[in-house]
């Protein structure tokens, strides 16, 4: 199998590695990168628990060939909020009670995220499109609906 | 097993990595279906040729009367494309009923009509338009009518070495109302279990011809011809709109039948008995859809 | 009610993504384990080729049953099968790699011949006389009985008899984590790694499948991400696996189910047959049932005797039934393989009870809730089994729910908002659930509270965190009990080592049995520290108050000292401040013997809930959409709200999937959606607006009267959907799920009928219900 060298950015910082032809961004953020946060639930894109942005985007990393992302610009969990203070997002899920397991929250929060840097004040039709690529067991997601409608963003 | 993952800089480095590879490569845009094929199975290539990145094939613009859509156009900048949305409305709504959030930043325009799935949204609409696939090798290009470039169910007739660049719809005339209908078990990343592209070209409350793409029944979309006839030169009317059902219902049993497809099961006579209510939905819905 | 809700302590780590489930821990030097399952339904192991397997570079091992210290036996799941396989994804042997990519591949190399065997797919084929025996010598694996008054004499005297057969089908719990664990070896035996919803009875079974002694293995609970009433049985065979793997090569072994493992071996719920008949004189009173019920319990034993227990106990609905008979079967095929799932029987005999007596309603021209009302459990009613109900909160749930809808117009607004094209409808059912194990089970648990010097507070439980919060409700307990906030409060991960046992995290127990412990344990230490504040300050016993982190006199609030001063004092004093309690619930009885159970009381206590459902009808199609769940539950005492609702609200979740878009396609033992491409939970678009209501009429046994609701959450919210979409297009369907196709068909059975008109936006000149008989259900109506 032969090895490439990925060059990109993840959540800020330039990293370099070495990955498989055919793996996964998902595969290498867990096993060359140690970025636990991103989980991975059905292996086929149907689930959200894998969510990253990518270049901006909401993606599912275990559709992404990690081969693709050479040159790109990747952000999960771990780059949300300081190691010192959360995101607001993050806040915000606390606050509503928008975690139960908590397997989803990643890939929920990911694609809060994306939706977030795309528009302001998203309305409650658009949050529900926005993580509708995002299954959860524990919940009904109207907590997760009203955190993510809390958000003042400037 | 995956020996090497190609990163050709233009189209023609594409070309000619795919010439080179034979049925050894497969080509890679959003990845959203080879990696699922190859997790299951169903591909073993040797080497992976990208072309997710590769110039120009992600313009949407219009030449004339026709709408050109490059392949790599993914399918939420179909949604969000204001051209698209004015021109193919229809082709917004059908997108906007692809998978979750996620699949539909990544997957694109090319790789929706080359996995060429019987229920894809996408392709129904195409269907129900003039359209026509730009296919390019080492060589030069192709053009193909989409109905000749889908050749069965996940089948088309594209080569080893093409690559699909270009997609062009010659755009319906002035005074038409189209839109898409999908009907699914859930409201988010749920496959048609039917789905109808409608057209009707209105002039003085008439409708002076129509064009119904029937989706995820057959081995392709399908234009519905007799009742495409029927409705031709007619005042639209609830009684008519009832008969081109049941004439959208009686070809497709035909079809299904000539193409080897029996009602095998609950799914599939459930379609067959909504069939026809479900046309005459969507042509009343697109009758009184506002422009 | 008044208790602000605690902060869970878990969810910064969950928001950070830095919370440790089991495959995001690191360890070194790791084998990987892969399956290698059985194609067929029902087989014999004739011979295992691993040859090529071993061959492969990287492969330590390919094991079997065989390499099992202990030959598995009896009617339970074994961790591998040892000459006969009984169901699709029935495990037969495994192999430990390097690597993942080279256990898979080994896997695939792996040849069995198997000698294919008749497979037994439809319970009542399982009856017959004929039919081969699964286990044993029957394919019966559990029958309970009731059998009270003259069911006959009193039908005769019924003015209506309405005669159904319900169905319902067997569903995955959908847990976003599948399946892990990671054995290592040490020195005396085992660590374990495993999320699992009964970390001690994983330990104990792993522990005795692999030849050790429960000491000898430690069992290590990563954070869980969700279990549902999974991650039991599945999660001991996964866990003894990877041990057994462990201790044969001395290095650490992980194994990890992909989504389509988990739905393929996973255990499912059990698919049940329903055939009720009731006879109610005209003022809706119920003189009579006669409830015949066929649980498919599938290839092994598991829980189905349990299931079925609490079936037939909870068949006939929380109505009072003085001539009731009641039959449950549970009986094993090769089409699944049923076990726990969160509702554990009570969503299957809900589903039938409560689209009963709605239509029973219906036939008579009386109002939903009265009938429920005039029927349901009072104070002092007997139930089923003869039992004496206290603490009855059905009229509690009934009134809120009820009161809700009266006083928020928008619901009867949004009923009257039909679309062209559309119908929209209402429905409501009702419950009463046994809390906790029941049916005579040791029903225990243990909690342990160290006190520090500085006088913060570890705690140690056996309780399951699988995503409900049951941490939590410990620190309030304690917090409550001992009067001080509960961010005082650290509550252990478990760790067998020194976490007592907890009982299984399942009949929504969590809160009675271990609250109950940590209530104990907590006025052990109240109890000490109470006597240290008597000599310090001088006063009687009975006038000290805890509270706000002071302990201090009721009459003269300044004469106190701190929570911290009285630990120090305690210390000083050369004692310690922990303390020990460990709870067991309060007698059940239940007759094993002979099955028939017409006189028990199984259960201690029961909680009591009401929903409502809207929901709109697209008339073309048959998609049901659910615009607004109204759900109230009797939780005894809210010990902490907004994990409540939650609960509630997820549960809601969970049962709109079962009533409408979950469904394991399963031919002949073959699950053919085995991803969740296929395999649909609701999204977040699927689901509107959830109105959870708490209602608390406190339950004898709960710490602070507090309840248990994990399961109650999910039970009803399937037949109020039904019931609302009966009431959308004046059709009823009797089978789960209610999806595209049967909507589709009744909405073509009401068209016959002139119930709907698609040119109509209301509903004219219907024709009288009544008189309307479905094939195949047949209605005698008396009036």
């Amino acid at each position: 199998m032969g090895a490439l060298r990925i060059d990109c950015t993840i959540n800020g910082r330039k990293v370099s590695f070495l990955a498989g032809a055919d793996q996964t961004l998902l595969e290498a953020l867990r096993e060359q990168l140690k970025l636990k946060g991103t989980k991975c639930g059905c292996g086929i894109g149907e689930c959200g628990a894998c969510t990253v942005i990518l270049d901006g985007l909401a993606v599912c990393s275990c559709q992404v060939f990690v081969a693709q992302i050479d040159g790109c610009a990747i952000l999960t969990i771990e780059g949300l909020g300081q190691h010192d203070e959360l995101d607001p997002l993050q806040e915000s899920f606390v606050e509503h009670r928008a975690v139960q397991c908590g397997f989803c929250t990643s890939g929920m929060l990911m694609s809060a995220k994306a939706l977030l840097m795309s528009r302001k004040r998203p309305t409650r039709e658009e949050i529900r499109q926005a993580i509708s690529g995002n299954l959860c067991r524990c919940s009904d997601y109207n907590n997760i609906v009203l955190a993510i409608e809390d958000i003042d963003s400037e | 097993m995956i020996r090497s993952f190609l990163r050709p800089v233009t189209i023609y480095d594409a070309c000619q990595q795919m010439r080179d590879h034979g049925e050894n490569a497969v080509l890679v845009a959003g990845a959203t279906h080879v990696v699922n094929e190859l997790h299951r199975g169903l591909i073993n290539p040797s080497v992976l040729v990208d072309i997710y990145r590769l110039n120009g094939l992600d313009v949407i613009c219009m030449e004339g009367e026709e709408l050109m859509l490059g392949s790599l156009v993914t399918i939420s900048e179909l949604i969000a494309s204001s051209v698209v949305r004015q021109f193919v409305p229809a082709l917004c709504q059908a997108a906007q009923s692809v998978g979750g959030k996620q699949r539909r930043n990544r997957g694109t325009l090319g790789g929706s009509i080359v996995h060429a799935d019987p229920g894809d949204e996408i392709l129904s609409v195409l269907s129900a338009f003039d359209c026509c696939v730009v296919l390019k090798d080492i060589e030069g290009e192709r053009v193909l009518d989409l109905r000749e470039f889908i050749s069965g169910i996940r089948q088309t007739t594209i080569r080893n070495d093409e690559i699909l660049t270009e997609v062009r719809i010659r755009l319906p005339e002035r005074g038409s109302r189209m839109s898409f209908r999908k009907v699914s078990r859930r409201n988010a990343s749920s496959s048609s279990v039917m789905n109808l592209t409608c057209l009707l070209l209105l002039k003085d409350n008439r409708i002076v011809c129509a064009r119904l793409a029937l989706g995820s029944v057959l081995t392709k979309a399908h234009r519905m011809s007799d009742a495409e006839v029927l409705l031709a030169q007619k005042k639209p009317s609830r009684t008519l709109f009832e008969k081109a059902g049941s004439l959208v219902l009686n070809q497709a049993l035909q079809e299904a039948e000539s193409e080897g497809l029996g009602i095998v099961d609950s799914v599939g006579s459930y379609k067959f008995s909504l069939m026809p209510h479900f046309v005459a939905q969507v042509l009343t819905e697109t009758w009184e859809r506002k422009e | 009610m008044g208790l602000k809700s605690c902060v869970r302590d878990d969810v910064l780590a969950k928001v950070r993504g830095q919370a440790g489930y089991a495959d995001d821990l690191h360890f070194e030097d790791l084998l990987h384990m892969k399956m290698v399952r059985s194609p067929h339904a029902h087989a014999r192991v004739i011979d295992i080729d691993d040859s090529q397997a071993r061959a492969l570079p990287g492969v330590i091992g390919v094991y079997t049953a065989r390499d099992l210290p202990i030959k598995p036996s009896g009617p339970d799941r074994p961790v591998l099968a040892w000459d006969t396989v009984r169901y699709i994804g029935d495990g037969v042997a495994l192999v430990a790699a390097e690597t993942e990519l080279v256990a898979e591949e080994a896997a695939r190399l792996v040849k069995v011949k198997y000698q294919v065997l008749q497979g037994i797919f439809d319970p009542e084929v399982s009856l017959h006389e004929e039919a081969k025996p699964i286990h044993g010598e029957s394919n019966v694996v559990s029958h309970w009985r009731i059998d009270r008054g003259d069911v006959d004499k009193a039908f005769v005297l019924s003015d209506v008899i309405l005669d159904r057969e319900y169905s319902t089908h067997a569903v995955y719990h959908g847990h976003m984590e599948t399946e892990v664990a990671v054995a290592q070896p040490t020195a005396t035996g085992l660590t374990i790694f495993c999320p699992s919803k009964m970390p001690t009875i994983v330990r104990n079974a792993v522990a005795f499948i692999l030849g050790l002694k429960q000491n000898q293995v430690r069992m290590i609970q990563p954070v869980i991400g969700g279990s549902f009433g999974a991650k039991g049985p599945d999660a001991i065979i996964l866990a003894a696996r990877v041990g057994l793997v462990a201790l044969l090569t001395g290095r650490a072994c992980k194994g990890i189910y992909s989504r389509q493992e988990s739905i393929i071996e996973g255990t499912k719920r059990h698919p049940f047959r329903m055939k009720y008949k009731v006879g109610a004189t005209r003022d809706g009173r119920i003189n009579a049932m006669d409830i015949c019920i066929l649980a498919d319990a599938g290839a092994y034993r598991n829980e189905t005797p349990r299931v079925t227990a609490r079936a037939v106990v909870e068949a006939a609905g929380p109505y009072v039934v003085p001539n009731l008979k009641v039959d449950v079967k549970g009986v094993y095929t090769n089409q699944v393989n049923s076990d726990a799932v969160r509702g554990f029987g009570s969503p299957q005999v809900d589903f039938a009870s409560e689209l009963l007596i709605s239509e029973l309603a219906e036939v008579l021209g009386i109002d939903s809730f009265k009938i429920r009302r005039i029927n349901g459990f009072k104070e002092g009613s007997l139930s089923a089994t003869g039992q004496k109900m206290t603490a009855v909160g059905l009229d509690d749930c009934l009134d809120a729910l009820e009161k809700y809808l009266d006083n928020n117009s928008g619901i009867k607004e949004m009923m009257n908002e039909n679309q062209i094209g559309k119908r929209r409808g209402i429905g409501i059912a009702c419950m009463f659930r046994g809390e906790s194990k029941g049916a005579a089970a040791v029903d225990t648990a243990g909690v342990n509270i160290q006190v520090q010097p500085d006088a913060s507070i570890v705690v140690y439980s056996g309780l399951a965190e699988v995503g409900q919060g049951g941490y939590t409700i410990l620190k309030c307990v304690i917090a409550k009990v001992l009067g001080i906030g509960e961010e005082r409060i650290v509550v252990s991960p478990y760790d067998s080592c020194y976490c007592p046992d907890g009982g299984p995290t399942v009949a929504s127990r969590g809160t009675v049995t271990s609250g109950n412990a940590a209530r104990l344990a907590a006025e052990a230490i109240r109890e000490k520290l109470s006597k240290v504040a008597v000599a310090k300050l001088s006063v009687p016993l009975e006038s000290l108050v805890f509270k706000e982190g002071r302990i201090f006199d009721r009459g003269n609030p300044t004469l106190g000292l701190s929570f911290e001063n009285a630990v120090h004092a305690v210390y000083e004093a050369g004692d310690h401040a922990y303390g020990y309690g460990w709870w067991s619930a309060p007698e059940t009885t239940w007759n094993y013997e002979t099955g028939d159970v017409s006189e028990c009381a199984p259960y201690f206590s029961y909680v009591y809930g009401a929903n409502a459902a809207a929901v709109e009808v697209d008339l073309v199609s048959g998609k049901v959409d659910v615009l607004k769940i109204v759900a109230a539950h009797d939780v005894g005492f809210a010990l902490n709200p907004a994990e409540v609702k939650n609960q509630i609200m997820g549960g809601v979740g969970m049962g709109i999937g079962y009533a409408l878009t979950e469904d394991l396609d399963i031919e002949e033992g073959r699950i053919r959606n085995d991803n969740y491409d296929c395999y649909l939970l609701p999204t977040s678009l699927d689901i509107q607006e959830v109105v959870p209501l708490i209602v608390e009429r406190a339950g004898p046994e709960g710490p602070l009267g507090a309840k248990g609701l994990g399961e109650p959450a999910t039970c009803i919210v399937a037949p109020a959907i039904l019931n609302a979409i009966a009431n959308a297009i004046g059709c009823r369907l009797y089978d789960l799920p209610a999806n595209l196709e049967r909507v589709r068909s009744g909405i073509e059975a009401a068209k016959e009928l002139s119930q709907i008109d698609l040119s109509l936006n209301r509903r004219e000149d219907c024709p009288d219900i009544s008189k309307v008989s479905i094939e195949g259900n047949e209605r005698e109506v008396r009036i």
